[in-house]
């Protein structure tokens, strides 16, 4: 094969050319080293045959879709295990009764002046006693209910928040799978925007469970449920409904304008799912646990109490003022306007010929501290205990989850990062490399320029 | 793996972000010298603390109620233990009126001792704590005797809870001590008759009067034997209580109580471990510097 001198010069440029955008490729990556969501590139080098050296065929972008998807999945566990337990914390020290304070302590020193009145039960000592202790467990409930309302009410506005989040991120997928198609049709690869957008689905994935799925060139992002967040170029928007007292439900209106209720709100996953689960499932069992001890006290202390005898010979009125129902019962319980400040109008007697020292009543109100009551059928101690278990072995059991997933989710990025981060030593090795291949292609043409000038002089 | 800087810094941050956590959670039993200072650390010692923290309220309950029952029974026994050396006293007079070598005129300076005893038998009967009659059971707001001697207060008493699932009976009827006049063994009424005998000089009525007073004085005697019983009683209760109570403070302390020298240690080793981590971060660090640097 014969070789001309302007394939040698051919051979040279071309080669400089592939060396000067590969020392691009290099320059960028490092540079980029520290830009979050940034996949390393490689240029796609090839030999372009005798006489015409090598050329650059393309710019790859290092990103493993499978490793993409593994690292949703912990995401969204991560981000729904850690919502969780921010929820359950605020809820927490309402029931914490370590501290030597709480509704624990309250409720048997309540049952405590009762016990003590036995002895007395005509003293108006006692029965003052009595009575303040009985506004102490009515404001201790009052007090755990509406803390666990709040933490009700947080969980609630942090889902409000983490929808607002993922509308504006499927709307920015969307754009992007907008810029991308543009882009693309231009014939440029579009890398930035595609990091930019994986980054973007990380983020969505700690929020919702969500699926990925590339169509023609674009990716549609799912819920767990299936129904679409974005499909393609248009986003679908995220509503809360419900709230308040009844559960959260979730609505998806597509662009179109039709909209969906999302099945299970509570499994939609993520932070989204997280926040909702402590709301709908924890603190409204734990709230319920409450309010049916707090109904089945005080119902059961009316029904002993209203069919006694007072001081004076009356009888008895209701003990504790609370709502028809156990609905909401912990939170407007309050010691009876009949007798909140009549120490004599306490009922301690089964008849009035038994005289003012008769404690039979009284005996049976004492007597309903180890008695189950309400729906659940627990004592009222057990009935706490239930709300504090609830709330400890939940909130327990979420913060080992959230440790455990975010060691997962942590395994799954650096293994992401290690196929697509940048490695400054790898980079800056490969940017030598090219540029002393740049030189050496450089020395080509010059070497092609001395024959040429050789060849000349013979001329 | 492939390794990259980013990788290694952010590992780096993550790791000893760990360690501090770690270090964080070692210290905490030695800064506030309990196990755990939130239920969800450990729910089942939160669990077994609240049903300690609940045992020994009820049991120091328990025993105010018992010192409020026993201080009641004190004030009974003292007007009990006065009724008893009355009653010898009237018993011992008995004897010596009802002896042939007492004239009449002995005999009725004799009945003027006796009323005034009556007087105060009636006073010792009427024993009152804050305005409430103690010997009247229920019907604590009425003496407990008319003026006839009859019993006018409640026999029945009530039941105090002492402990789970047990109670002791809180009062003491006048009844049992100074008898009724519809059962026929009325210390007052022994009493009247005994100062009408003395009056009248009738000595066959003073010699059946001892035999009598001998009845009421027994009636008071087993009393106050039965109320002896009762404070023994509550005496044991209040140390089954005061075992108990003792043995839960225990179980609390032990519970609750931090092992110190293991805690020590773990923070020792979780500052080690910190410290470590700082200083392998920072060569680390120096390292990369070095190699870019090249």
């Amino acid at each position: 094969m014969r070789w001309s001198l302007n394939a040698l010069l051919s051979t040279g440029a071309n080669a400089m050319s592939s060396q000067r955008t590969m020392l691009g490729v290099y320059g960028k990556n490092i540079t980029n080293a520290s830009t979050p969501g940034y996949s390393r590139e490689r240029a796609i080098q090839t030999d372009m045959g005798w006489g015409l050296g090598s050329q650059i065929v393309g710019i790859d972008s290092l990103r493993d879709t499978t490793l993409q998807k593994s690292l949703l999945g912990s995401a969204q566990s991560f981000g729904f295990e850690s919502a969780r337990s921010r929820a359950l914390q605020v809820a927490e020290p309402v029931v914490n009764g370590l501290d030597g304070s709480g509704l624990q302590q309250t409720l048997e020193k309540f049952f405590g002046a009762l016990q003590s009145a036995s002895a007395n039960p005509s003293g108006l000592s006692e029965r003052e006693v009595v009575l303040a202790e009985a506004r102490a467990l009515a404001r201790s409930l009052n007090d755990a209910a509406r803390g666990l309302e709040d933490a009700r009410q947080a969980a609630a506005d942090g889902a409000a928040q983490t929808i607002q989040t993922i509308n504006a991120i499927a709307n920015e997928v969307a754009g992007l799978n907008q810029q991308i198609r543009d882009i693309q049709g231009t014939g440029e690869p579009g890398h930035e925007l595609v990091d930019q957008r994986d980054q973007l689905l990380a983020q969505l994935g700690q929020l919702a469970d969500i699926d990925v799925v590339p169509v023609d060139g674009l990716i549609t992002v799912t819920l767990g449920s299936g129904q679409p967040l974005v499909d393609g170029t248009s986003a679908s928007r995220l509503s809360m409904t419900g709230g308040g007292s009844a559960p959260i439900g979730l609505q998806l209106t597509r662009a179109s304008g039709f909209a969906q209720d999302v099945p299970s709100p509570e499994r939609i996953g993520g932070q989204l799912g997280g926040a909702i689960d402590a709301r709908d499932v924890t603190l409204t069992q734990s709230l319920a646990q409450l309010d049916d001890m707090a109904f089945g006290l005080a119902e059961s202390m009316n029904a002993i109490h209203s069919s006694a005898i007072d001081l004076d010979g009356g009888t008895g009125s209701r003990f504790f003022d609370i709502p028809a129902d156990a609905k909401g019962a912990a939170l407007a319980i309050a010691v009876s306007a009949d007798i909140v400040d009549r120490p004599k109008s306490l009922a301690f007697a089964s008849d009035v010929a038994n005289g003012p020292g008769d404690n039979t009543a009284l005996l049976a109100l004492i007597g309903l501290r180890d008695l189950g009551l309400g729906a659940s059928g627990l004592t009222p101690s057990q009935g706490l205990d239930a709300v504090t278990s609830k709330i400890a072995s939940a909130l327990s059991a979420a913060d080992t989850e959230a440790r455990a997933s975010e060691a997962r989710f942590e395994d799954v990025k650096a293994q992401v990062a290690s196929r697509s981060g940048v490695s400054l030593q790898e980079e800056m090795v490969a940017l030598t490399e090219a540029q002393r291949a740049f030189e050496a292609s450089s020395k080509v043409i010059q070497t092609a320029e001395e024959l040429f000038d050789a060849v000349l002089r013979l001329v | 793996m492939r390794i990259t800087e980013s990788l290694i810094y952010s590992r780096m941050r993550r790791d000893t972000l760990a360690t501090q956590a770690r270090h964080d959670d070692a210290t905490r039993p030695l800064m506030t010298g309990q196990k755990a200072t939130r239920p969800s650390e450990d729910p089942a010692y939160a669990q077994e603390m609240a049903r300690l923290d609940r045992a020994m309220a009820r049991q120091e309950n328990y025993r105010g109620v018992i010192d409020t029952l026993d201080r009641k029974y004190q004030t009974i026994e003292t007007s009990l233990s006065a009724t008893v050396d009355l009653l010898s006293q009237l018993q011992t007079r008995a004897v010596q009126m009802a002896n042939g070598t007492y004239n009449e005129e002995d005999r009725i300076a004799a009945g003027v001792e006796v009323a005034d005893a009556l007087a105060t038998l009636t006073t010792l009967a009427n024993t009152q704590i804050d305005g409430r009659y103690v010997f009247s059971g229920r019907a604590e707001n009425l003496p407990p005797f008319d003026d006839a001697g009859n019993f006018v207060g409640d026999a029945v008493g009530r039941d105090i809870p002492v402990a789970d699932g047990v109670t002791l009976d809180g009062d003491f009827p006048g009844s049992l001590i100074f008898g009724d006049l519809a059962t026929g063994n009325s210390t007052f009424k022994a009493i009247q008759d005994f100062q009408a005998a003395l009056e009248s000089n009738n000595v066959d009525d003073l010699k059946t009067l001892v035999g009598t007073f001998k009845e009421v004085h027994d009636q008071a005697t087993r009393s106050w034997s039965r109320l002896g019983s009762r404070r023994d009683e509550l005496g044991r209760l209040s140390d089954v209580h005061l075992d108990q109570l003792t043995l839960n403070q225990m179980l609390s302390a032990e519970t609750s109580a931090v092992d110190y020298a293991d805690a020590a240690s773990r923070m020792r080793f979780t500052e080690d471990a910190y410290n470590a981590s700082v200083s392998t971060s920072q060569r680390v660090a120096d390292l990369m510097h070095k190699m870019l640097n090249l």
